[in-house]
């Protein structure tokens, strides 16, 4: 259970071309086929080399379109060419989007997302605006439909979703598993006797469902409500109050109050999924945040992903924290 | 029979003339008119942080009475996603369009000094360039009525006297 993107992943690179301006995207055009849809990530910095990511990689852009792993070979970024950029994602409506950027992202259609840097003016201790922009990180989104089958007969009981928490070091695919549970137990798996459950999702930065003024880009399933841009715990009670959710899924749990989300959560007798930042178990409950979740008792099935084999590997599955594996990636190993 | 129609001809050349000039004045008057009423749906727009493609798509459908709609459907889809031109020299551009030919320089320049700063400021300053923006225009308005008032009928009067005093001469 490698749970490796494969080719099943839809290629979204060709409409992330669509945000950049003619220079660069006919530069990023040359990019081979074969290897742009494992592109997950562009960085541009000013009068630095343009940079790609794979999800195991990192390459440097030539003008010619070729991989160059010397920086020094590579086409440099101008000021010109960052403003262009900026402009062209932003459609020159810096006024609308100032907030998206003091977060230090913004939402586009199709759910792609775009990071900035660059000089912080702060108000009241708090960033209020990023201007002079000097790096931008456009991550590109993908769908990767039934990475979770292989994990989804561990997750449900009784046809009843256990309270899930992956686990994560970045980078790893948690929000894309995520995304993919959620969708997969929206719409329901006939085949492991899981029904469709409407589910809950706080979103707070929009990574979830990839919404776009609201509406989710990426496929979170026909039974799914979405909270975007909403702080995780006022997410989450609203959802309870108002929606009726039978799952609530929410990202990167960990703080001192998320353990109270959670127990709230389960005393109104829903379950939940979330992610959490930690390399595994040991790292996990050295955070006070997350030892405090993880000892709440709450948690009845613990996913630990890696990127050993490519993001997205699923390293283990724990019933609960003191519980018994489920899963192990290296048992599955030697059985293959 | 020929002479007057020649009298005929050349009177009603010159009338026309003086109403075509006379007619212009109104065109400024109606363009400064449509322009204040569209920067006021700009800084709305602006102020609930709509996006500026969405903005000028919504112009051209209410700019059809005006017959703006083309010049902002225009503008819209140049500075959509991916757009390779600032706002700025789009902006500039569309002020260009024969639409906007009966415009004083004058009126031109207000618009297109607030070409200079749309879009790239937060929404207060918007608001701030924009009302800069109108209050110009009105002035230019209160002077373009003036013009209105003081010069189509010496226009057309003239037209015709004109057109009167070349069929006096000739006859």
């Amino acid at each position: 259970m490698h749970n490796k993107y494969d080719n099943t992943c839809q290629n979204s690179w060709v409409d992330a071309l669509r945000f950049f301006p003619g220079d660069i995207r006919n530069l990023l055009s040359k990019v081979p086929m074969e290897v742009s849809g494992d592109i997950i990530e562009i960085r541009a910095r000013v009068q630095q080399p343009l940079e790609l990511i794979t999800r195991t990689d990192m390459f440097w852009l030539s003008a010619h379109g070729t991989f160059e792993k010397n920086p020094k070979a590579a086409y440099c970024i101008t000021p010109e060419d960052l403003k262009k950029m900026i402009n062209a994602i932003t459609t020159g409506s810096f006024y609308a989007i100032e907030e998206e950027i003091a977060e230090g992202y913004l939402a586009l259609p199709g759910g792609h997302r775009v990071g900035f840097a660059g000089q912080v003016l702060q108000k009241d201790g708090k960033i209020r605006l990023i201007k002079n922009i000097s790096s931008i990180n456009f991550r590109i989104a993908r769908e990767c439909h039934g990475i979770a089958r292989p994990v989804l007969p561990f997750l449900c009981k009784d046809g009843r979703f256990c309270k899930t928490l992956i686990i994560a070091p970045p980078a790893c695919g948690k929000t894309t598993l995520l995304r993919e549970i959620i969708r997969e137990i929206s719409c329901g798996v006939a085949d492991l006797q899981i029904p469709g459950m409407r589910v809950g999702v706080a979103d707070e930065r929009s990574e979830i469902a990839g919404s776009y003024h609201g509406v989710p880009q990426l496929d979170v399933g026909c039974r799914t409500d979405v909270l975007d841009g909403c702080p995780k715990k006022e997410g989450v009670y609203l959802l309870l109050r108002s929606m009726n959710p039978q799952v609530i899924a929410t990202d990167e749990v960990g703080g001192e109050e998320d353990c109270k989300m959670l127990e709230d959560i389960v005393n109104a007798g829903v379950s939940f999924i979330a992610t959490a930042h930690a390399l595994n178990l040991t790292e996990a409950v050295c955070r006070p945040g997350l030892r405090k979740i993880l000892e709440g008792a709450m948690i009845e099935r613990l996913i630990f992903l890696s990127n050993r084999h490519g993001a997205g590997t699923v390293e283990s599955i724990k019933s609960g924290v003191a519980g018994p594996e489920l899963y192990r990636q290296a048992e599955a190993n030697q059985n293959a | 029979m020929l002479k007057w129609v020649g009298m005929l001809l050349t009177i009603g050349a010159t009338s026309g003339a003086g109403f075509w000039m006379g007619s212009r004045l109104n065109e400024r008057r109606r363009l400064l008119k449509a322009w204040i009423a569209i920067l006021e749906i700009l800084k709305s727009a602006i102020g609930y942080q709509e996006l500026l493609p969405e903005i000028f798509q919504k112009l051209a459908v209410t700019g059809e009475e005006s017959g703006f709609d083309a010049a902002f459907k225009d503008l819209a889809e140049q500075i959509a996603f991916g757009s390779e031109y600032s706002v700025t020299e789009m902006w500039n551009q569309m002020i260009a369009r024969p639409e906007f030919g009966e415009l004083q320089p004058t009126d031109k320049d207000a618009i297109k000094e607030l070409g200079l700063f749309l879009g790239s400021s937060d929404r207060t300053d918007q608001a701030a360039k924009i009302s800069i923006c109108q209050e110009k225009l009105k002035l230019n308005l209160i002077h373009a009525e003036e013009d209105c008032d003081k010069r189509i009928g010496i226009y057309r009067y003239l037209g015709f006297a004109s057109g009167a005093l070349v069929v006096l001469l000739l006859v």
